[in-house]
């Protein structure tokens, strides 16, 4: 009888272990928004509870002291009350998008260019802001005064999807060029000083450095990489959902400032040679790290612990991006510096970074708009949401910037960069105190890219682009860090792109290119 | 019941060098048994070093874990990590207070309603078995997928922020039905039943007196591995919890982990919005895991007690 017991446990785990095996992760949610209308109608003058769903780490028990504190500032100004979901990054998609999918009550919801805003907006889930012919009218010229008047035009005619706004993004970075950040104590060692850094102007001006480095520092991998970035002559993001480094349109404009509108592929040109014979040649000498072609190597972990020499990075002008990344690593010994890789180009994925929609199940249309046009204008309100509550989660120094003293609800939440108006925010006592205004300013004397505001759907070649991306994944990576042999792997996987679909895909964002060029001209 | 063993071959490499005459024919050469040993323990080390590092690096100042990696013996120690998981403010012990009922009752839970539905299944007498065993199997084969369910337990049971919603929606689960009715079919002998019957018991008595004594290994087994499903459960939370009161356990550490790959694959789509090393350090998710591993693995060797204790000598004879 025991032995009958044992070996019927042994069976039964048997089959957990195959049955688990089996268990695939959830089917994406599929289906139509089902209209849930049960809670209660806003009849005038009664107080509504706004939803609102934000991307970040994660809640926080300190939440609803922050909500208490808003609620009792905001309630008389717009008769409305604020809940907070906060969804982690990652859970985003299987959390927030089923809410929305599922009808839940949600006023507010955070989206964004890398987050599926071109998705959910054409999917019909987003609430257009500013149609005339709207059941509650042009919501964003009626109640959002402050919003158009605080941004950069820029931002709203980068975030239209055929004219139309369909989500609020906030005022923040709108240049970010591409450049790099290097590791001063490396520099100093290596007598790389600041004019050297200047007269970078391509990836092989660094070899010398890099060989010093590596020279100086034999066990460390003086260029830190995970394949993107640096002297890339693309538009990132350029058709939101292909990976721009397959697909994209120049980056820069020539030496008269005009613009070459040609839609390439990018891996078949000369420059893609270049580069990955580049990184080929430096993983071979040691100055890449062996791992750097594995999607879980951790860059920011290397950089932090200062053990590398130089790595491309999005920058943000007057040193700020390299301040923030010494702030957030935690290490007081790191000291880094910037070099600029591109000039000030303003594209769809940086006006489209950050942005909040209003779904089109919202009952309460009108007050989450008079929210966000608080969440533009003012400052009291946006330091709560930033900070939390004054006197419990903060309080001000003398100099104006925050003293943080209870970080929960600053770290639960995405950050300064999903706040309304960065212009109005104060900043951190570890932040350079006209930090905001710097990133700003920096857009001026920007120009605009043709494509700024052009997205692509890419439901018509949706099969394709699954095609692309399974052909891509690891081997995409693996060539831009050097991790194989481009004269062998190049050609192969140019053919395997090909023959997923690549100049289909090409043909379709060429053909939506131009309808919304002539769109636009209109 | 004794349980009589075979002396553990480990120990009888040296005994048997002592009396090579009375070597059972059987037996496998000391040569060999040295070998076989080796490999044993060769791979329970690979399975328990993955373990020991996770340990160890919990415990590992976060300074050398950066500058030299993952070590067998870091150069400092430091419990951190383990002050700051359990220090005012962290949610991980609220996470801990959650799981730990959630994971009690959800077995009670389980084992009631599982052991309750398989029984009449598993008796030849019950008119509607067919349609009933049918009626749990085919949700094992098809389901109304993540929209549908998401409708029902938010919208129909009202299940979202409550510590309900940890466990209720995997408190019934038609494979462990499966597995308990023919538990009974193959331990339960109807003549058994048939006795009762006759002595007077009703179906109530019949079954706790009866049924349930006799079926307890199986029982343990539905408990053990609810138990765990409900512990390591990390999909109900995900879908209908958004208030860190009731997060649990598993939930945490999924979602820091889910956060961090995902800032790491998007970074360049992101273009550097966020910075990964504002996230949890490396020895706080290791910590975490190892908190997380602690009391369930005391589930195993509590369970056996009820294992040995159910069996019995067959009740039938001839």
């Amino acid at each position: 009888m025991q032995r009958k017991f044992i070996s019927f446990f042994l069976l039964v785990s048997l089959l957990v272990g195959i049955l688990s095996g089996c268990a695939a992760p959830a089917a994406a949610p599929a289906g139509q928004p089902a209209a849930e209308q049960s809670a209660g109608t806003s009849a005038s003058g009664e107080v509504v509870t706004l939803d609102f769903y934000w991307i970040g780490n994660g809640d926080t028990d300190q939440r609803s002291l922050v909500e208490a504190a808003i609620n009792e500032y905001i309630e008389p100004m717009i008769g409305a009350n604020i809940s907070f979901h906060i969804v982690g990054w990652g859970d985003w998609p299987t959390k927030a998008i089923t809410a929305l999918q599922a009808g839940e009550n949600i006023d507010l919801f955070f989206t964004a260019d890398w987050r599926e805003y071109m998705l959910l907006a054409t999917q019909g889930l987003f609430r257009p802001l500013n149609d005339f012919e709207g059941e509650y009218g042009n919501l964003l010229e009626e109640y959002g005064q402050d919003i158009l008047t605080g941004l950069n035009p820029a931002f709203i005619t980068g975030t239209q999807i055929d004219g139309i706004n369909y989500a609020v993004p906030t005022n923040k970075e709108l240049t970010v060029p591409e450049g790099f950040v290097y590791n001063v104590a490396v520099a100093e060692e290596i007598g790389f000083t600041e004019a050297d850094a200047a007269a970078i102007t391509s990836l092989r001006d660094l070899e010398p450095w890099l060989e010093k480095a590596k020279a100086a520092r034999p066990d460390e991998y003086p260029y830190l990489t995970d394949g993107s970035g640096g002297f890339q002559p693309f538009v990132p993001g350029f058709a939101s959902g292909v990976d721009s480094s397959l697909i994209s349109m120049k980056f820069a404009p020539d030496a008269d400032g005009n613009f070459d509108e040609t839609i390439y592929s990018v891996m078949e040109t000369d420059w893609a040679k270049e580069y990955t014979q580049t990184v080929y040649e430096w993983n071979q000498n040691g100055w890449i790290h062996p791992d750097s072609g594995l999607t879980t190597f951790n860059t920011d972990e290397v950089r932090n612990s200062g053990k590398f020499f130089i790595q491309s990075q999005p920058l943000k002008g007057n040193n700020i991006k390299a301040q923030e990344l010494v702030n957030a690593s935690g290490n007081t010994d790191l000291r880094l510096a910037e070099i600029y890789s591109q000039p000030k180009v303003n594209i769809t994925t940086h006006s489209g970074g950050s942005m909040f929609a209003i779904p089109m199940l919202s009952e309460h249309p009108v007050q989450a708009m008079k929210y966000l046009n608080l969440m533009h204008s003012d400052p009291k309100l946006i330091n709560m949401m930033l900070f939390g509550v004054e006197g419990t989660h903060w309080a001000y120094e003398a100099d104006g910037r925050v003293d943080l003293m209870n970080s929960a609800w600053y770290g639960a939440h995405a950050g300064a960069w999903t706040v309304g108006n960065t212009l109005l925010q104060a900043v951190t006592n570890k932040e350079d105190p006209n930090k905001n205004q710097m990133l700003i300013d920096y857009a001026n004397g920007s120009v605009d890219h043709p494509s700024l505001g052009f997205r692509f759907r890419t439901d018509p070649v949706a099969g394709e682009l699954t095609a692309l991306t399974a052909v891509a994944d690891g081997v995409s990576r693996a060539l831009r860090t050097g991790y194989v042999d481009p004269s062998v792997e190049l050609p192969k996987f140019i053919d395997a792109l090909k023959g997923a679909g690549l100049d289909t895909v090409k043909d379709e964002i060429q053909k939506q290119y131009d309808a919304w060029k002539a769109a636009k001209g209109e | 019941m004794t349980v009589k063993t075979e002396a553990p071959s480990v120990g009888n490499i040296f005994a048997k060098k002592k009396s090579r005459v009375g070597r059972d024919v059987l037996a496998i050469t000391p040569a060999t048994n040295l070998a076989l040993n080796l490999l044993l323990a060769f791979s329970c080390i690979l399975t328990l070093i993955p373990v020991y590092v996770i340990v160890i690096s919990s415990i590992t100042s976060e300074a050398s874990l950066a500058a030299n990696g993952y070590r067998l013996w870091p150069e400092e120690f430091s419990g951190m990590a383990y002050r700051f998981l359990f220090s005012q403010g962290s949610i991980v012990m609220t996470a801990y207070k959650n799981t730990v009922i959630s994971t009690l009752a959800g077995t009670v839970l389980s084992v009631v309603m599982v052991g309750l539905y398989a029984y009449p299944l598993s008796r030849d007498n019950f008119k509607f078995g067919t349609f009933f065993t049918f009626f749990a199997f085919f949700t094992m084969l098809f389901n109304g997928g993540l929209v549908s369910y998401y409708m029902v337990t938010r919208q129909v049971l009202l299940l979202q922020n409550t510590l309900w919603a940890l466990f209720l929606p995997s408190a019934f689960s038609p494979f462990w039905v499966i597995v308990m009715r023919t538990f009974y079919k193959m331990n339960v002998p109807s003549e058994i039943i048939e006795a009762a019957r006759i002595d007077g018991a009703g179906e109530w008595r019949t079954f706790l007196q009866i049924v349930v004594p006799l079926s307890v290994p199986g029982l343990a087994t539905v408990a053990l591995f609810s138990a765990i499903g409900i512990w390591n459960n990390f999909f109900n939370c995900l879908i209908l919890v958004d208030d860190a009161q009731y997060y649990s356990l598993q939930f945490t550490i999924y979602t820091t982990l889910n956060n961090i790959r995902f800032l790491l694959e998007n970074a360049d789509k992101m273009q550097g919005l966020v910075n990964v090393s504002e996230l949890p350090s490396q020895t706080f998710r290791m910590a975490m895991a190892v908190v997380t591993v602690g009391p369930i693995i005391l589930a195993y060797p509590f369970f056996q007690r009820f294992f040995i204790k159910g069996l019995t000598i067959g009740a039938i004879k001839g």
